[in-house]
């Protein structure tokens, strides 16, 4: 069985093809279209997609794109009284000690001229006070079509107790515009808090008009070549989902690729932990684990989108070989960009700083007031302190896990960074150059299936509990153990907290008992009331083997040395070996 | 920027971050779940701050004057492992009652090596009205139990006395008591981490680079204020005049000298018997908040910093009242007081900083019973827009300087209270022109689904609205208005209670931003 992978990024895109026995990998340029550089990278590798078993994708496209924050045509569709939803967001600011006052809302998801009201009102328990009018949905449809408009997003207060409305609205679009695509807020979100699930469902529809093109083009490239695989994408949480589970919740999709290469330092954690940080070309996403498994979130920003998603605990900093680096009034810094931009051209990349010092080819004529050397230990210094800083966010002392780095520029970092932080030792996985496509190929296909359950735990008994879990259990098929997950809080009004159960549950009391065990490891103390339970959630992993990890010659001392992909820069006084199905770069004895 | 000391103070900080989390993700009262009233610190043993979370900055001078109050009643040396204490009392450090500051010592064996500190909004604590943020409070004793500096548990618990006290004079004893016990779990929580680093650098190294640390920020600090002209530079802001009150004024006169911030407050009005006075608390998260905005990003943010600051307060002022004042609409003053010191720090820096604010937020509390008598109350903190420039527009209906609160969805606060909020929207046109435009106030419309709804309406900004600068123009100002089931208007004042019953119609509005720049 022949299985490919492909991680495309903002510049490169990495190809990682293998079977039981090798591996080979490619790493080539992009274009940009993603069918594009598909066929040219099967071109390239010689490979005939009728024998691919398996085809796994992720791509920063997505985000790059929300980062760019390029203009979509979207619509957002919303209960009368409500159309500033987004613009007001919580209220709150970000940078507390900046002066001028700035809102993290992503204002700029929708046009505000493409934001429409419509009546309709439903009370907290969902029961309809106020019906929707055939006239306001008929000038709702008027407008998404008079505007052009492909994607619609649709939140209406409390469709999370009671959908109906927001299934209503969707069929009249439906009926009258049958190529639109519709986002539902219950369906993408369906947690409380008007701002939130308006935030979910937009990116969703964002991600609609934007990535479902591309997607449809990469779809028909590989019918034209014959392709009757699996097409699967990797998805926030470090796993695989099938393209069709992708179609219907596509935010999930966009830290796909860091998620990715997050599984592949999971890998590296051992018994232990590990923080780890990919740097690539344009920003430096940082993930810890623990005995293999990626620290999750229930929530996260991506690209300034705040989204409650559960999804591998990323943080990213703009930091990466093309980022450009001049003299400030407090020392050198990265130079201010924009989101996308690296900076002003005059001044010296750290790639060009990495070159200068032999790291890479092609050095440039170097004419920056400071030198290679202290633009790579500035690099270096300011991934330490951001790596230091997210760990100490998370309760994690960077002193007691190990560190991995990774990406074709934290290759040739990791020593460096090391040091900064006052380690010894650093691990690298096997291809750090291509480590989104080799977590990729390490993830796991997982079948999943959920419930929204919305009743207090002492309500749940016994006998719905089975029926609702026989019912999940059978839309989750194929191999790997079942896992149970729960969505639960003290109270219903309270953030809900996400719960792996150890084992089937039988009973309510049984999910309140291990909710107050999480609870309590978790804050300290016991719930502040008997439990409510949002969703019920069964899924199951499988995952496929990976071939071995070539050796290396013996233990390498100084200079670049070559991996599957990527070169790893060994300073003086340090030496490189293979560890396990890793490489450890670690300071020799003096 | 990965030196030693940044390390450490970014592990300290993570530690109060920590606590802060456990308390927004944990506690029941509404408006620290929904509107993050709480903050945390770490002290060191002598009662400096030595890591802040990022907290509402109206509370960055509540918790080292708190702290300060424990440690002259329980000096470190009595202090034992597993003793808790507590405070309210805005006159020995605190803010406003329903405020409780929960203090814990660390021990790393046999000795003292931190403190760690919360505190935490609670949802009522006694006093005249449910949520004890009474509108017509002209004394303390309106407003609540006064708790003073007290040690309230050993053994890492509350004693059977202080929560006997919490439950008889509480109206939720046992939110109240949820809540406090969540300030300990996430103490707790943060002096096993502090042990954890103590253990690594070692007790007597660990304690030294605390001091380092505060030196090193003292030090940066100095620098910083060094750079600046000596001034004095001048700020003034009062609240909305009310006649049979007299005037509640703010003056302030910063001067930098010896890379001290001097914040001379002579000039402010006596204290007024309305609950708007604010504690010394008030005007030093005011000073703390302009200093900060000063220092920039990459600084240690530590006591090191509050060593530089000297306060020149006077007595029974409303910006720092003595006893009998009430004090629990605390807000607008401190509000005022920071809105005194940035326009003084506009005359220092003028290049960074935009035109005033709003320089108000509501805080609407709804009581009373449902249908079933079962008590029900939320409390929810509406901002108003920001200040225009100097670069943009004004950003609307945002917490600005020293507030951070956020907004109640009408999907928390429907599942809460019998109140249906029909409207939350961009209060249009309400910011000050300028070339660059005075961000928008907030408009929330509210409707009763039953009698009997006690509404306690705390704003400002409803005469007296800010100014524009540099030519730009002042906002709309606030409005409060209640339009009865019959028809009937009824204009609110800045400081209201009112009885809604079912059909009435509360309508909620904010001041915007003042502009920024002649309008071109």
């Amino acid at each position: 069985m022949i299985r490919l992978a492909v991680d495309f990024g903002a510049k490169f895109a990495d190809f990682v093809v293998w079977d039981d026995s090798a591996v080979r990998i490619l790493k080539r340029p992009v274009t940009g279209d993603m069918a594009v550089d598909l066929t040219a990278g099967l071109d390239a590798l010689n490979l005939d997609a009728a024998v691919l078993s398996e085809l796994r994708v992720v791509t920063t496209a997505p985000i790059n794109a929300l980062l760019a924050r390029m203009p979509v045509p979207v619509a957002l569709l919303t209960t009368r009284g409500f159309a500033d939803t987004l613009r007001l967001g919580r209220q709150n600011r970000v940078a507390l000690y900046d002066p001028v006052a700035r809102s993290p809302a992503p204002a700029f998801l929708v046009d505000p001229q493409d934001i429409h009201e419509v009546g309709g009102r439903l009370d907290a328990k969902g029961t309809v006070l106020t019906p929707l009018e055939r006239a306001d949905m008929d000038a709702a449809i008027a407008a998404l079509r008079n505007r052009d408009i492909r994607s619609v997003a649709i939140c209406l207060l409390f469709s999370h107790v009671n959908p109906a409305q927001e299934l209503q609205l969707a069929e009249a679009i439906r009926s009258d515009l049958p190529d639109i695509s519709i986002s539902l807020s219950h369906q993408v979100d369906a947690g409380p808090r008007e701002y939130e699930r308006t935030v979910s469902v937009l990116t969703d529809a964002w991600l609609a008009a934007r990535m479902d093109a591309p997607l449809h083009d990469v779809r028909a490239a590989l019918r034209a070549r014959g392709f009757v695989g699996e097409l699967a994408f990797g998805d926030g949480r470090g796993v695989l989902v099938p393209d069709q589970a992708a179609g219907a919740h596509r935010a999930i999709l966009l830290s796909g690729a860091p998620a990715a290469a997050a599984h592949a330092a999971a890998d590296l954690s051992g018994e232990g932990g590990v923080i780890a940080a990919d740097i690539g070309s344009l920003s430096a996403d940082m993930s810890t684990a623990h005995a293999g498994q990626t620290r999750m979130a229930d929530s996260c920003l991506l690209a300034g989108v705040p989204l409650r998603e559960a999804c591998t605990d990323i943080e990213s900093v703009a930091l990466g070989g093309a980022r450009r680096v001049e003299e400030g009034p407090r020392g050198l810094r990265f130079a201010a960009t924009g989101p996308l931009a690296a900076g002003p051209a005059e001044a010296p990349s750290l790639d060009d700083a990495l070159a200068g010092l032999g790291r890479l080819p092609d050095a440039a004529r170097w004419s920056a007031p400071f030198t290679p050397a202290a633009a790579v230990a500035f690099a270096a210094a300011r991934m330490a302190y951001a790596l230091t800083r997210y760990a100490t966010r998370r309760n994690i002392d960077p002193g007691r896990v190990a560190l991995a780095v990774m990406g074709g520029t934290g290759a040739l970092l990791a020593a460096d960074i090391a040091a900064a932080m006052g380690l010894d030792r650093v691990l690298l996985p096997r291809a750090p150059g291509a480590s989104g496509a080799i977590g990729l190929m390490q993830a796991a296909r997982r079948s999943e299936a959920s419930a929204r359950i919305d009743r207090p735990l002492p309500e749940l008994t016994p006998e719905i509990l089975g029926a609702l879990l026989d019912q999940l259990e059978a839309e989750c098929p194929g191999s790997g153990a079942l896992v149970y997950s729960v969505t639960l809080a003290a109270q219903r009004q309270m953030h809900p907290m996400p719960l792996r159960l150890a084992a089937r549950p039988e009973s309510g009391d049984q999910i309140a008992q291990a909710f107050g065990a999480g609870f309590h490891d978790e804050f300290g103390i016991v719930p502040p009331g008997p439990g409510y339970l949002f969703s019920l959630s069964v899924h199951r992993d499988a995952v496929t083997l990976t071939p071995p990890m070539p050796d290396l010659p013996g233990i390498a001392t100084t200079g670049l040395i070559a991996t599957e992909a990527g070169a790893i820069w060994c300073p003086e006084g340090w030496t490189l070996r293979r560890k396990d199905m890793a490489y450890l770069l670690e300071r020799s004895p003096s | 920027m990965s030196d030693p000391l940044s390390i450490l103070q970014l592990r300290l900080d993570g530690l109060a971050e920590g606590m802060q989390q456990t308390l927004l993700r944990v506690a029941v009262s509404p408006v620290v779940r929904e509107g993050a009233d709480a903050s945390c610190a770490l002290f060191t043993p002598q009662g400096e701050l030595l890591a802040l979370a990022e907290a509402i900055p109206l509370l960055l001078g509540a918790l080292p004057g708190a702290v300060g109050a424990i440690l002259r009643e329980y000096p470190a040396d009595q202090m034992r492992p597993g003793d808790v204490f507590v405070t309210n009392d805005p006159f020995s450090g605190g803010t406003h009652l329903p405020d409780i500051a929960v203090v814990q010592p660390v021990y790393d064996g046999d000795t003292l090596i931190a403190l760690t500190a919360s505190l935490l909004h609670h949802q009522d604590i006694g006093g005249t009205r449910p949520g004890s943020v009474p509108p017509d409070a002209t004394e303390i004793y309106h407003e609540g139990l006064r708790i003073p500096p007290m040690c309230a548990g050993q053994s890492h618990g509350f004693t059977r006395e202080f929560t006997n006290l919490i439950r008889f004079a509480s109206r939720a004893p046992e939110v109240v008591l949820g809540d406090l016990e969540t300030q300990l779990a996430a103490g707790r929580s943060a002096a096993h981490g502090v042990c954890r680093i103590a253990q690594d650098l070692g007790t007597p190294p660990f304690l030294k680079a605390l001091e380092a640390l505060l030196d090193r920020a003292e030090k940066e600090t100095a620098d910083c204020l060094r750079a600046l002209p000596a001034g004095p530079f001048h700020g003034m802001d009062a609240l909305d005049p009310v006649a049979e009150l007299g005037p509640c004024e703010a003056h302030v006169a910063l001067a930098i000298k010896d890379g001290r911030l001097i914040a001379d407050f002579h000039g402010s009005s006596p204290q007024v018997q309305a609950p708007v006075n604010c504690v010394r608390s008030g005007p030093l998260s005011a000073v703390f908040y302009g200093l900060l905005t000063l220092v920039g990003d990459g600084a240690l943010r530590n006591g090191g910093i509050l060593r530089r600051i000297v306060l020149d307060l006077p007595e029974a002022s409303v910006v720092n009242a003595s006893l009998p004042a009430a004090v629990n609409a605390r807000m607008n003053m401190v509000r005022c007081i920071t809105s005194a010191v940035l326009q003084a720090l506009a005359e220092a820096d003028s290049e960074r900083m935009p035109a005033a604010n709003s320089g108000m937020s509501y805080v609407i509390a709804f009581s009373g019973k449902d249908a079933t008598g079962t008590p029900f109350l939320s409390t929810e903190i509406v901002a108003g827009g920001a200040g225009g420039g100097p670069h943009a527009d004004g950003a609307p209906g945002i917490s600005t300087d020293v507030g951070n609160a956020m907004n109640i969805s009408a999907e928390s606060l429907e599942s809460m209270v019998p109140m249906r909020l029909v409207l939350a929207e961009v209060r249009a046109g309400s910011g000050g022109p300028g070339r660059f435009r005075g961000g928008d106030g907030v408009r929330r419309v509210y409707e009763a689904l039953t009698d009997g709804i006690a509404a306690s309406i705390r704003g400002e900004r409803f005469s007296r609205v800010a100014k524009g600068a540099r030519g730009g123009g002042s906002p709309n100002g606030s409005a409060a208005t209640v339009i009865r089931a019959d028809g009937a208007r009824l204009e609110l004042t800045a400081r209201s209670a009112v009885t809604l019953n079912k059909g009435d119609i509360l309508i909620i509005e904010s001041s915007g931003g003042a502009g920024y720049g002649t309008p071109i």
